[in-house]
């Protein structure tokens, strides 16, 4: 009986609705803490698909206006209609949950839901922590100066929410609110150099632990090529890559920079041959005629975009038979390297000859009729005389009424004839597509390549700026069984690839062009010496300093020295520092003025009246009197008589301006 | 032979307390009192007590490791990736939290304890415990925590960088008590270190005897003359004394009072009022602490009456007087008398 009734009690108990937690966190703290939040997610609106932070900061704001009046719990079947909308939102964009951008967006929803449930400082800490991991991941996706200064702000503002999470609960500390901030601004201060020599010389990895993040949806040059289709590729402004030449820099003509090679065309897509032997290393002897640095933009591919053609590059990388150049990860940041070309002069002859030849004759039967007809006349025409067909078909572009547009009309199955015969309107995609269908169809071995053609010369920063924009294709055909380049584009429009000389590498000119310029100069600066310091540039350092051969106890030893250094400094910096948080000037006057006092050799305490002081002075140092005296007179007269505070920052001023001479207190 | 007296109570209530086996602590237990103990007993420090570094001690805190979790994952995250600005982001968040422990420490060092006051109270009662802290270098600290006897509270130096605190520490025994180690900390400004202090001031507070639940009526004597002090105007006035603390204002005798050191206050007698002597002797039938008990418990009843009153504790003798400084001195009497607890002064 006993034992029913007490399994009742316990069912009772279990029925009962469970309590909230007593709210611990005041108001004053968790409009800190979301505050810190929404600056931590406000970034992700443009790093990712905008909906995920939208719908975070959208939870953020209801939550702090809720909490005006008293902090509210959602209940729990909202909370899961809320985390499943968010799910799906996520699954739907990326159609995983754990990617890098799909994990960010989780976290950040994930967060804000937090947020809504934080109910004790505790909360608000696990608030404040994962803030500041997202205020480091968002160099993951993208590294500009702008977003580092935002970030750093963003930073001070989650450190003071820290802060204000030490405070009493419920109560409203103005006075340490004040110097909450004061604090943690300090803090920072003093600790970026110790960190930036932590940065300097902590040794880099060699190789990810890790999988290499997936591809992001990026703008930029790929492995396919669909010639009539749309590609917002070059109508994008934006850099791709800046290069910065040893000496003078070459005519535009010359400024070919390599990325995928294509040689399969299905009649609608060109794309590479996908063949091991291609990613086969490739022995370079070649003599090099100018050297240069290259800093690229993230693109989430592997293609390096070497200046045509390439004779040594610093990094460790595959240079593929049909001379593109991979990096051994996709580049997901900024990246730079060094590489030196040959412009002129003969080429190696070529590997694996017979195969490159049969790839290069590959065509689709279905597709085309009439521009294979086209090139099978040539040939019966011109027989082995391959030249000629080249020069041929370049006289056919230049002369029979080709042009040149990146609007180009829609094209029909039958793309290449279509355009050929029809439309004849396109750009390089066009006319370096058609080109080597041609060529293919005339028994001409041919193949397209695409990268980058010329750019833009920044006369503040000495580089040239590569942008979208600039990418091109081409094409390359083998005579003599070598390969050699050849640009149909340059036959219809020579503008878009000779731009008399070097004048087209300028920009015009105009006020905000040049400013433009400066400020991308600067971020070029930065670039260079921030965002792309990596073990190389990590032993060129050291090496200045007499380290020879870089290993992991030598970093060990400047990171144990430099680092005992700088913290020692920072904590020197730190100890010494007082933060005052008094508001009136007289009081900060009066603090200021015994400190003074005090490096003279008068101790006073903090309670002693000012007439006590001025007599302790008149004292021990007589002749420090007549400078203290009318100080300490005003400060007497303007707390006592309740002045005017312009009449008290006047005094701070004067006491800021009072020079003591430090004078031996009398034994 | 009161002592063995007091050892039988002891006895006895342990044997009414618990009738098993005592238990006997785990390893863990045992090894956690010692650290405890260990840190806390450290000598008695001599008032006022200024915190040194070797007083001083900091630990991270539970969201201090998570913080460094977090910070480790993104060292990690930024050296997988390659990337250089989320790696200098990570350093700087590791040195920021790392040079917040300096702040910590630095929040309690020289945190001066400079006096101790308490308010006596009766055994059983909380007794309320007014510290003074000092910040002699005149350094802002924010949110300190004090914990005394398990309870928690939190304070800052500011202003004049000096406050004081008062704390409840629980009673048990009359006599001279040694409060517990007050536990001074701070997590500011970050929470990721905790840093904390044990003080233990040199100085005892006095603990009245436990009041004995409804006592006996009081032991008037009706046989002997008998008189009480009284400010009543019908009564006859029979002469002048010294001024005590506690005396009302209209009782002082302020002719006679001037051109002396110190104040006079009239004494009143009031006729045909029984004798009330209170005596330890008297309670022989009782067990000593019960008749501690019941003795303090006339005081206090004696004491709102206004009733002169003598006390006799063994060869001691208290009055007959009445007023607030007597009563003191009756129930300060009672907290030490036979107390082998307490044999300090």
């Amino acid at each position: 009986m006993s034992a029913l009734l007490s399994r009742a009690r316990l069912w009772q108990q279990a029925r009962k609705p469970v309590e909230p937690k007593p709210i611990e966190i005041s108001v004053r703290q968790l409009h800190w803490c979301l505050f810190a939040t929404a600056l931590a997610m406000l970034p992700w609106l443009f790093l990712l698909p905008f909906e995920i932070a939208t719908l975070g900061l959208a939870i953020l704001a209801w939550h702090a206006h809720q909490t005006r009046e008293r902090i509210k719990p959602w209940p729990t079947w909202f909370k899961l209609l809320v985390i499943t909308l968010l799910i799906t939102l996520i699954v739907a964009r990326y159609g995983n949950v754990l990617g890098r951008p799909a994990g960010a967006s989780l976290l950040i929803g994930m967060l804000a839901l937090k947020a809504t449930e934080s109910r004790n400082p505790r909360d608000g800490r696990v608030l404040v922590t994962v803030n500041l991991f997202l205020l480091m991941a968002m160099f993951l996706f993208e590294d500009s100066l702008l977003l580092m200064l935002y970030a750093l702000a963003a930073a001070t503002v989650v450190f003071v929410a820290m802060e204000a999470l030490e405070q009493r609960a419920g109560e409203q500390s103005l006075l340490f609110a004040r110097l909450g901030w004061r604090q943690v601004l300090l803090l920072l201060v003093v600790s970026i150099p110790l960190a930036a020599v932590l940065w300097l010389l902590f040794p880099r990895l060699a190789a990810p632990l890790w999988g290499t993040p997936e591809q992001v949806a990026r703008t930029g040059i790929s492995d396919r090529m669909s010639p009539g289709e749309v590609n917002d590729l070059y109508v994008d402004d934006r850099p791709a890559m800046r290069v910065r030449f040893d000496g003078a820099t070459p005519p535009r003509d010359q400024l070919y920079f390599r990325g995928p090679t294509l040689w399969f065309y299905d009649g609608v897509t060109w794309t590479p041959w996908m063949s091991s032997r291609v990613l086969e290393a490739r022995t370079m002897e070649s003599r090099p005629d100018i050297r240069y640095s290259l800093y690229m933009e993230p693109t989430d591919r592997r293609w390096l975009f070497p200046l045509e053609r390439l004779a040594s590059v610093n990094i460790s990388a595959f240079a593929t038979v049909d001379l593109q150049l991979l990096s051994r990860n996709p580049i997901t940041s900024s990246f730079s390297y060094e590489a030196s070309a040959q412009l002129s002069g003969p080429f190696q002859p070529e590997p694996y000859l017979n195969a490159q030849r049969r790839m290069a004759l590959q065509l689709p039967d279905d597709f085309n009729p009439r521009a294979r007809a086209l090139g099978q006349q040539w040939q019966q025409e011109f027989g082995d005389n391959r030249p000629a067909i080249v020069e041929r078909a370049l006289r056919m572009f230049a002369t029979e009424g080709y042009s040149y547009s990146l609007s180009s009309p829609p094209l029909g199955r039958d793309r290449m004839d279509d355009f050929l015969f029809s439309t004849k309107i396109g750009f390089c995609e066009h006319y370096s597509s058609a080109f080597v269908t041609l060529m293919r169809a005339a028994g001409v071995p041919a193949r397209v390549a695409t990268g980058f053609l010329g750019g833009l010369f920044n006369r503040s920063g000495q580089y040239l700026t590569v942008r979208n924009s600039d990418a091109h294709a081409w094409a390359e055909v083998l005579l003599d069984d070598q390969w050699q380049r050849v640009d149909p584009t340059a036959y219809v429009a020579p503008d878009r690839i000779n731009m008399d000389g070097g004048a087209g590498l300028l920009p015009q000119g105009g006020f905000w062009a040049g400013l433009g310029q400066r400020w991308d100069a600067l971020g070029q600066v930065w670039r260079e010496f921030v965002l792309q310091f990596n073990a190389a540039r990590q032993a060129r350092l050291l090496e200045r300093f007499g380290i020879a051969e870089t290993t992991w106890q030598h970093l060990a030893l400047a990171l144990g020295i430099l680092g005992g250094l700088f913290g020692a400094l920072a904590t020197w910096l730190l100890w010494r520092q007082r933060i005052s948080y008094h508001r009136d000037p007289w009081l900060r006057g009066w603090r200021l003025l015994r400190d003074k006092l005090k490096r003279a050799g008068i101790t006073s305490a903090i309670s002693d009246a000012p007439r006590s002081l001025l007599q302790a002075v008149e004292q021990a140092a007589p002749s420090l009197a007549p400078s203290v005296a009318p100080l300490l007179t005003r400060l007497e007269n303007g707390v006592y008589a309740h002045s005017a505070s312009q009449e008290g920052k006047r005094f701070l001023k004067d006491v800021r301006a009072l020079k003591l001479r430090a004078a031996k207190p009398k034994a | 032979m009161s002592g063995t007296a007091t050892s039988s109570t002891a006895m006895s209530s342990r044997a009414i307390s618990g009738g098993d086996a005592p238990r006997t602590p785990s390893w863990m237990q045992r090894q956690r009192a010692r650290l405890i103990d260990h840190l806390a007993r450290r000598a008695p420090q001599k008032l006022p007590i200024e915190l040194t570094h070797r007083t001083v001690y900091i630990l991270p805190t539970g969201f201090g490791m998570f913080f460094s979790l977090m910070v480790f994952v993104c060292v990690l995250g930024a050296l997988n990736y390659n990337n250089n600005l989320a790696l200098m982001f990570a350093f700087l968040f590791a040195v920021v939290g790392a040079q917040s422990m300096l702040l910590s420490f630095r929040n309690l060092l020289r945190l001066r304890l400079a006096s101790i006051q308490a308010g006596p109270t009766f055994a059983g009662r909380n007794i309320e415990i007014a510290y003074s802290f000092e910040s002699p270098n005149e350094l802002p600290r924010a949110s300190l925590r004090a914990r005394l006897d398990g309870q928690e509270r939190r304070f800052e130096l500011t202003q004049s960088y000096r406050t004081v605190l008062a704390l409840d520490h629980a009673t048990s025994h009359r006599g001279w008590l040694r409060p517990s180690a007050l536990t001074v900390g701070t997590s500011w400004p970050f929470g990721l270190f905790y840093a904390w202090t044990h003080m233990r001031p040199d100085q005892d507070v006095l603990v009245w005897p436990r009041l004995e639940q409804d006592p006996p009526a009081l032991p008037f004597s009706p046989s002997k003359k008998s008189r009480r002090e009284s400010d009543s105007g019908d009564d006859e006035l029979r002469g002048l004394r010294p001024y005590v603390p506690g005396d009302a204002m209209r009782r002082i005798a302020w002719k006679r009072s001037a051109g002396r050191e110190d104040f006079m206050t009239r004494v009143f007698e009031a006729p045909a009022e029984p004798d009330l002597v209170l005596r330890f002797g008297e309670l022989k039938h009782l067990d000593p602490e019960t008749a501690i008990s019941r003795l303090a418990a006339w005081v206090e009843l004696a004491h709102p009456r206004n009733l002169v009153f003598s006390m006799h504790l063994g060869a001691q003798q208290f009055g007959p007087d009445a007023g607030e400084a007597h009563r003191r001195r009756c129930l300060n009497a009672l907290a030490v008398f036979q107390n082998p607890q307490s044999p300090r002064p």
